[in-house]
């Protein structure tokens, strides 16, 4: 027994993994595609899918941000699950990579050959560094995005109008809660009737009432993710600059863009 | 195991102490969180409002204490429960999860404890875990994964185990967990645990439950902070389970409760977990059996009894309000319990209730309930009998 506490160091050494240079925690949509992120990430990079309904139970919640808050970076890319949202939030003091699920440039790039000039972005609490770097890029190209930050839905009726009242489009980040339910509906409703298009995160919203809904490249967006958590993992400078991924397609409303007049790119569905 | 038998150290107090001090001193320095090691604190409240509750009490005066036989009303509005999660990482793959729950908070707290609070280590061998502290027993389904009022759509729990067995059953020990992998989704949970068990009721050395003493009837005060004896209760629970379809599963406790570990109580469970679509039923049936009880006998006409019986809650959507699923549930429990062969003197439970559920949002859920209860327990004097309604409303939050 004398050896005890040394045999006991020695089998918590053999068991412990070797120390990545920096501990990343990829956050995927779904189980699915945690299977499929797990797959292609190095084995230093912690895959988890986010699951809005477990994260109701505290318990779960609570294991959750302490796995998420003793890493150096999360890495999130999972669309429509309102993940980013949540994770700038509730993290606190680590950085949160959110990956765009769509390329953003093809929206603004949209947008600059419509005319439109001023586009509303409706988005909740949690996306303003998305926001932030959209609007960067979309300055560049000449299109002003105003912010519309909601903290809490019953918000939205009373921001909205005042938006309406100058911009030419109404562009919604993300969160599920604005995509889902009254939110989106009431949003369908004002933007339609002041003949405003609506931008939308997703081709399934387009057949809801939005006028154009941008579709990622899910395959090409994992991979970025994965790539991205695997360089910071390995020590690589965190990359900022480019968490966007080229790729995807718009979708369009096509019976509004014929009776607004508004001209759509020939290869759109 | 002593020092002393390598030589290396003396065989005095002192020599046997100090490797174990040194090893309690590298197990610390181990298990010990990173600096900077961040906290997360999570948790949740429970208001209840009963709108109408009317329950016939009758019973001997010392066993009801203060409360006066006839017809009990209430009327109002009550903190169940406050609970405060703490979850930290300890190391990579090693948690420390707390729960420090008030209970009954009203003028005065009724009943603050720590619920849980165990360490959660990723074994290197397949998907195994070992928890190890004060940890929730892996006992049928209800009392891991259903206990707190945000994991069901119930206000009341099932009143037999919650009331009588005691829920949370919670325990200083282990448990070891291990999943295996089936085909098509399915998986096997095979869970095994050996904590310091139930002992006699509180101011008894020769009674596991005892109805002539206030508070005596229920176990739940007979999980104490240590041991009361050299035995080691243990038991395990196998659970076959698929995301999407749900779980079914058997466990089982054993431990002696006596000083003198001769006297035992067994306890065997089954559980369905049945999920298809929206759909949600739990069943879950529970076999007591304990010896050398001379509280129960009393009652029971013997030392050696036995407890059986069953609970079923069923859940479903029945329509949205603004969006939001209002989930109507029915539940119905029986219980009774005799000496072991049977015989008369049977404790009776019958409890029906239905309600509605519905979350407003992520954070906050609204309850109604309307319950029907029947207890019946004869004691040396006259019996125990409770009958009554009751109705009621609920809000937990959670954060």
């Amino acid at each position: 027994m004398t050896r005890a506490p040394g045999l006991l160091v020695a089998a918590f050494l053999a068991l412990a993994p070797p120390a990545a240079a920096a501990k990343v925690i990829l956050i995927v949509a779904d189980r699915k595609q945690a299977a499929a992120a797990a797959a292609r990430a190095a084995k230093d990079v912690r895959v988890t899918a986010f699951d809005r309904v477990d994260l109701a139970d505290p318990i779960e919640k609570g294991r959750f941000l302490a796995s998420l808050q003793a890493s150096d970076l999360v890495v999130a890319a999972a669309a429509g699950s309102g993940a980013c949202g949540w994770l700038n939030d509730e993290v606190d003091g680590v950085p949160v990579d959110c990956i765009t699920p769509y390329d953003a440039g093809q929206v603004i790039g949209f947008a600059r050959s419509a005319g439109w000039r001023r586009v509303a972005v409706v988005h909740m609490t949690g996306y303003e560094k998305v926001f932030g770097r959209l609007r960067a890029r979309a300055r560049q190209a000449g299109v002003e995005l105003i912010p519309v930050r909601i903290e809490k839905l019953r918000e939205l009726p009373e921001a909205l109008p005042r938006a309406l009242l100058t911009s030419q489009a109404v562009w919604i980040l993300g969160s599920p809660s604005l995509t889902e339910g009254a939110a989106f509906e009431y949003l369908v409703k004002s933007t339609l009737a002041k003949r405003i298009p609506l931008i939308a995160p997703g081709g399934d919203l387009v057949a809801r009432g939005a006028f154009l809904g941008a579709e990622g490249d899910h395959a090409a967006v994992l991979q970025r993710a994965v790539d991205l958590a695997n360089a910071a993992s390995a020590g690589a400078p965190r990359d900022e600059s480019s968490p966007e991924v080229p790729g995807g397609r718009l979708v369009f409303n096509k019976v509004l863009a014929r009776r607004w007049g508004i001209p759509i790119p020939g290869d759109a569905r | 195991m002593a020092a002393g038998e390598t030589g290396a150290y003396p065989k005095t107090n002192m020599g046997r102490l100090l490797p174990r001090l040194r090893a309690a001193a590298v197990a610390a320095a181990l298990l010990a969180p990173p600096a900077g090691a961040k906290v997360a604190f999570t948790g949740y409240g429970s208001l209840i409002m009963p709108v109408d509750s009317q329950i016939q009490v009758r019973g001997p005066a010392a066993v009801l204490g203060g409360t006066p036989e006839g017809n009990l009303v209430s009327r109002g509005f009550r903190l169940d429960a406050v609970g405060l999660f703490a979850t930290t990482k300890v190391s990579e793959d090693i948690d420390f999860l707390m729960d420090l729950t008030f209970r009954n908070v009203g003028n005065t707290v009724g009943q603050t404890r720590i619920q849980y609070a165990y360490l959660d280590a990723a074994l290197p061998w397949g998907d195994a875990r070992l928890q190890a502290g004060r940890v929730n027993l892996p006992f049928n389904y209800y009392n891991s994964r259903r206990f707190y009022p945000f994991q069901r759509v119930e206000i009341s729990a099932p009143i037999f185990v919650s009331g009588i067995l005691g829920l949370p059953i919670a325990d200083a020990g282990a448990v070891l967990t291990r999943r295996f992998e089936l085909e098509s989704g399915w998986g096997l949970d095979a869970r095994a645990y050996a904590v310091n068990g139930y002992g006699s009721v509180s101011g008894s050395t020769g009674a596991l439950r005892n109805p002539s003493l206030p508070g005596g009837l229920a176990l739940s005060g007979n999980l104490g902070s240590g041991n009361n004896n050299k035995d080691i209760a243990f038991g395990g629970q196998l659970a076959v389970s698929r995301a999407g379809d749900g779980e079914v599963g058997g466990s089982y406790y054993r431990g002696a409760w006596d000083q003198q570990n001769r006297r035992i109580l067994q306890m065997a469970g089954a559980h369905l977990h049945w999920t298809p679509g929206e759909f949600d039923l739990l069943a879950e049936y529970l076999h007591l059996h304990a010896t050398g009880d001379e509280g129960m006998a009393q009652s029971l006409r013997s030392t050696a009894w036995s407890t059986h019986g069953a609970f079923m809650t069923a859940s479903h959507p029945l329509f949205t309000v603004r969006g939001r699923k209002v989930v109507g549930w029915g539940h119905v429990e029986n219980y009774h319990s005799a000496r072991a062969g049977g015989g008369s003197g049977r404790e009776v439970l019958r409890s029906y209730s239905g309600g509605a559920h519905m979350a407003v949002n992520d954070n906050v859920s609204v309850k109604g309930e309307a319950l029907y209860l029947f207890y019946a327990i004869p004691t040396t004097t006259k019996s125990i009998i409770l009958d009554g309604r009751v109705i009621q409303g609920a809000v937990v939050i959670t954060f």
